[in-house]
C-alpha cells in the first residue's frame, strides 16, 4: 500500500506544461528583478566584499519589498480608489444634458431607502435573495459536505463521481443552464403536457423560482468539494483511529471529528457567503438575459443589469446602484461580523 | 459489536452512493440528451424530444449551421462588422491567458511574502486580506468601470489582466496555507548555502506547491474561459467565446432559434474545455486546502 502511494505522488510531482510555463515566467521576472537587485547593490554598497548578517536582511528586506510593489499598487488603484469612487458616487447625479455627473446629497439614498420599503418587485426580490441564500445554507452545504466525506472514504465509484461532481466548475454555467432550460422547457414540457400541466417548470409563476432554487443547488458542486475533500484527508489520523476504537460509527465521525476538524475552513465559505445574499444573481442572467420576470429577480441581479450596458441610460443607473450597494455593505457587514464572532464562540472547535 | 460497526458502513455507504447515483444521473442526462437533439432536424425534434437518433441520419450540419451563426456585432470607430467564431475563440486564449497569468501570480507571489517573511506589514496584508474577504463590497460595479476607463484598463486585454491581478480572495488564502505548510528550515538551510532570496523562492518553495499551483492556474484559467459577464462588460470590441454563445442565444433570426442549432452551439464551445479537463484531470485535483479565518 505505502509503495503504492509513494509512487503515485512521483508521478504527480513530474513536471508539466503549466509549471514549466510558470517556472519560465518567473524565471523572467526575476532576472528582471535580479539586474534591478544588483543595480541597487552597486549603488548602495560600493565597497562591501563580504556577506554580513546585515547586508543579508537589507537583501532580504528589498527583494520583499519588490515582491509586494506590484500587489499593492494594484490593490490601492482597484480596491481602494474604486470603493472610494463608489462611494462619492452615490451623492452623483448623471446629467445628460452635460454627460457628467455632478454632486446632489442624499437624494439617491433616499430613492433607495423608498424603493426598499416601497416598491413591490424590490421587496420580492429581497425576499427571493435570502431563500436563494438559505436554501444554499440549509441543502447545499450538507450536500457538499456529505459528498465530499464520501469522496474522503473512498466510496465505491469514488473515482467516477468525483468527475461528476467536478464538472458543474468545468462546464460554463452558461451552458449548463442553458441546457437545464432547454431540457426543462422542451423535454420535460413535453412530459407536463402528458401530466395536464399547460405551462413548462421555469414559465409558470408558482414553479418558477423554486426551479431556479433547485437549479443554484444542483450546479453548486466543484471547488468545494475539492477544498472540503482535501480538509478531511488532512485530519490526523490518529484522532480518527481514536474514533475508531471508540466504536463511532460513520455519522458519529463525520459530525464529532470530521465537522469540526475542517471547520475552519467551512467557515471561510459561511462568512464570505452573507454578502452574496446582496450580490448573487442566482444564474438569473444565464436564463433569462436583461428579462427576468420580476417575480423571480433578486437584489444582486436587479443591480447587475441596471448598470451591464455602455449607454446614458446605464451611466444614470451607476449613483443610484452605488448607493444601494453602499446601503447593502453597511447592512451586512455587521451581519458578517456577527456570524463570524458566532462561529467562533459556539462552533465546534479544533481537537 | 464489529459486526453492528459493519453494518452501519454499509448503510452510510449505500444512502451515500444512491444519492451521489441519483445525482450524477441527473447531471449526465441533459447533456447525453443535448448531444442527441443537437444531431436531430428540426421536424424530428418537434415530434419527438426523446427519440434516439440512428447513427445514419445524424445532423452534423447543425454544428456547421451554429459555427456559422456565433457571431457578434461589434463597433469600432464608427464602423460595425461581425466576429466570428474563431476570433472570438483566439480572444478567449488570449483573454483567459493573461487573466490567469495575474490572478495567480499575484496572489502567489503575495503569499508567499507574506506567509515566509514574519516582518509586522506582513501581519497588515494578512488582516487586510481577511478584513477584505469577511466586509463585503456590494454594488461597486458602476465605478469599477468608471476606473477602469480613467485608467485606460477598458476594453484592452493587458489592461483586463491587470484589472484581475488582484491578490486578495481565496486564490490567496490557497497559496498562504501552501506556503505555510513547508518547513522554514528548507529556506534557512538554503541561506546558510549563500543562496539569494530569488534563488531560495524559485529553486525551493515553488517547486514544493508546484501540484497547488497548477490546479490553481487550471481552476482559474477554466474559470475565466467559462466567464462571458466580464468580457461582456469590459471588452466590448472584443468579445470572447463565452460571450458569443450568451449573445447567440440570445438572438431570434430565424435560424438561431432552433432548439436544435442552439444545443449545438453548446456542445462546440463546451469541446475544448472538455478536452482540457479530459487530458489534465489529474493536476487539476491537486492540492488544495484553505486555512481558518483566523488573523
Amino acid at each position: 500500500m505505502k509503495k503504492k502511494k509513494r509512487y503515485h505522488r512521483r508521478s504527480e510531482d513530474g513536471e508539466t506544461i503549466i509549471s514549466k510555463f510558470f517556472s519560465k515566467i518567473f524565471r523572467f521576472i526575476g532576472s528582471i528583478i535580479y539586474s534591478i537587485q544588483v543595480k541597487l547593490h552597486k549603488i548602495f554598497h560600493k565597497k562591501e566584499k563580504k556577506l554580513t548578517m546585515s547586508s543579508v536582511k537589507r537583501r532580504r528586506k528589498i527583494f520583499y519589498a519588490a515582491l509586494l510593489a506590484y500587489p499593492l499598487a494594484q490593490f490601492i488603484i482597484f480596491y481602494v480608489l474604486v470603493n472610494f469612487n463608489s462611494i462619492l458616487l452615490s451623492f452623483q447625479t448623471w446629467s445628460t444634458e452635460t454627460s457628467s455627473f455632478y454632486f446632489t446629497g442624499f437624494n439617491n439614498f433616499k430613492d433607495v431607502i423608498n424603493d426598499l420599503f416601497n416598491d413591490a418587485d424590490m421587496k420580492v426580490a429581497f425576499l427571493n435573495s435570502i431563500k436563494i441564500y438559505l436554501a444554499a445554507l440549509l441543502i447545499g452545504l450538507p450536500l457538499n459536505l456529505i459528498f465530499s466525506f464520501l469522496m474522503y472514504k473512498k466510496i465505491p465509484g469514488n473515482g467516477a463521481f468525483r468527475i461528476v461532481l467536478f464538472l458543474p466548475q468545468i462546464i460554463s454555467s452558461l451552458v449548463i443552464s442553458l441546457m437545464f432550460k432547454y431540457i426543462v422547457e422542451y423535454g420535460l414540457g413535453n412530459l407536463g403536457g402528458k401530466l395536464a400541466f399547460d405551462q413548462t417548470l421555469l414559465s409558470n409563476r408558482k414553479t418558477g423560482f423554486p426551479t431556479i432554487i433547485f437549479y443554484c443547488i444542483w450546479a453548486s458542486f466543484g471547488t468545494q468539494i475539492l477544498i472540503y475533500t482535501n480538509a478531511f484527508s488532512k485530519i490526523n489520523p490518529e484522532l480518527v483511529e481514536y474514533g475508531k476504537l471508540e466504536g463511532m460509527n460513520m455519522w458519529q465521525e463525520f459530525f464529532h471529528i470530521s465537522i469540526p476538524s475542517i471547520f475552519p475552513t467551512i467557515t471561510v465559505f459561511l462568512v464570505a457567503g452573507v454578502a452574496g445574499i446582496f450580490t448573487n444573481q442566482a444564474a438569473l442572467y444565464n436564463f433569462y438575459g436583461a428579462g427576468a420576470s420580476t417575480h423571480m429577480q433578486t437584489l444582486g441581479y436587479i443591480f447587475f443589469v441596471k448598470v451591464l450596458k455602455n449607454n446614458d441610460a446605464a451611466f444614470a443607473q451607476y449613483p443610484y446602484a452605488s448607493a444601494a450597494g453602499l446601503i447593502f455593505t453597511i447592512v451586512a457587514a455587521p451581519i458578517t461580523l456577527l456570524v463570524k464572532r458566532l462561529l467562533e464562540k459556539y462552533g465546534p472547535n479544533e481537537g | 459489536m464489529k459486526s453492528k460497526r459493519k453494518i452501519n458502513f454499509q448503510i452510510f455507504y449505500a444512502i451515500g452512493f444512491i444519492l451521489l447515483l441519483i445525482y450524477s444521473i441527473s447531471f449526465v442526462t441533459p447533456f447525453l440528451w443535448s448531444i442527441n437533439a443537437s444531431l436531430k432536424t428540426v421536424i424530428e425534434f418537434k415530434i419527438d424530444k426523446f427519440s434516439i437518433v440512428k447513427f445514419g441520419q445524424m445532423q452534423w450540419e447543425n454544428y456547421k449551421i451554429a459555427m456559422n451563426l456565433i457571431r457578434v456585432p461589434v463597433t469600432i470607430n464608427g464602423e460595425s462588422y461581425y466576429i466570428g467564431f474563431w476570433e472570438m475563440f483566439f480572444n478567449s486564449i488570449v483573454y483567459s491567458l493573461l487573466c490567469t497569468l495575474t490572478h495567480v501570480l499575484t496572489p502567489c507571489i503575495t503569499a508567499y511574502a507574506v506567509a515566509k517573511y514574519d516582518y509586522k506589514f506582513s501581519k497588515f496584508i494578512y488582516s487586510l486580506v481577511i478584513v477584505t474577504l469577511i466586509l463585503p463590497t456590494i454594488g461597486n460595479l458602476a465605478s469599477s468601470i468608471q476606473i477602469s476607463k480613467l485608467f485606460h484598463v477598458y476594453d484592452s486585454f493587458i489592461g483586463l489582466a491587470v484589472l484581475k491581478g488582484y491578490f486578495i480572495g481565496t486564490n490567496f488564502l490557497i497559496f498562504y496555507a501552501a506556503f505555510k505548510s513547508i518547513s522554514n528550515e528548507y529556506i534557512d538551510a538554503a541561506q546558510i548555502d549563500g543562496a539569494s532570496q530569488w534563488q531560495i523562492l524559485t529553486k525551493v518553495v515553488l517547486p514544493l506547491v508546484r501540484t497547488t499551483i497548477t490546479a490553481v492556474a487550471l481552476i482559474t484559467f477554466i474559470t475565466y474561459w467559462n466567464d462571458y459577464t466580464t468580457p461582456m462588460i469590459y471588452l466590448p470590441s472584443h468579445p470572447t467565446i463565452a460571450y458569443g454563445l450568451y449573445y447567440f442565444n440570445n438572438t431570434s433570426t430565424q435560424e438561431a432559434s432552433f432548439v436544435t442549432i442552439r444545443l449545438a452551439g453548446c456542445i462546440v464551445v463546451s469541446i475544448p474545455i472538455l478536452i482540457v479537463f479530459v487530458v489534465l484531470r489529474r493536476r487539476l485535483m491537486g492540492n488544495m486546502t484553505v486555512g481558518g479565518l483566523k488573523g
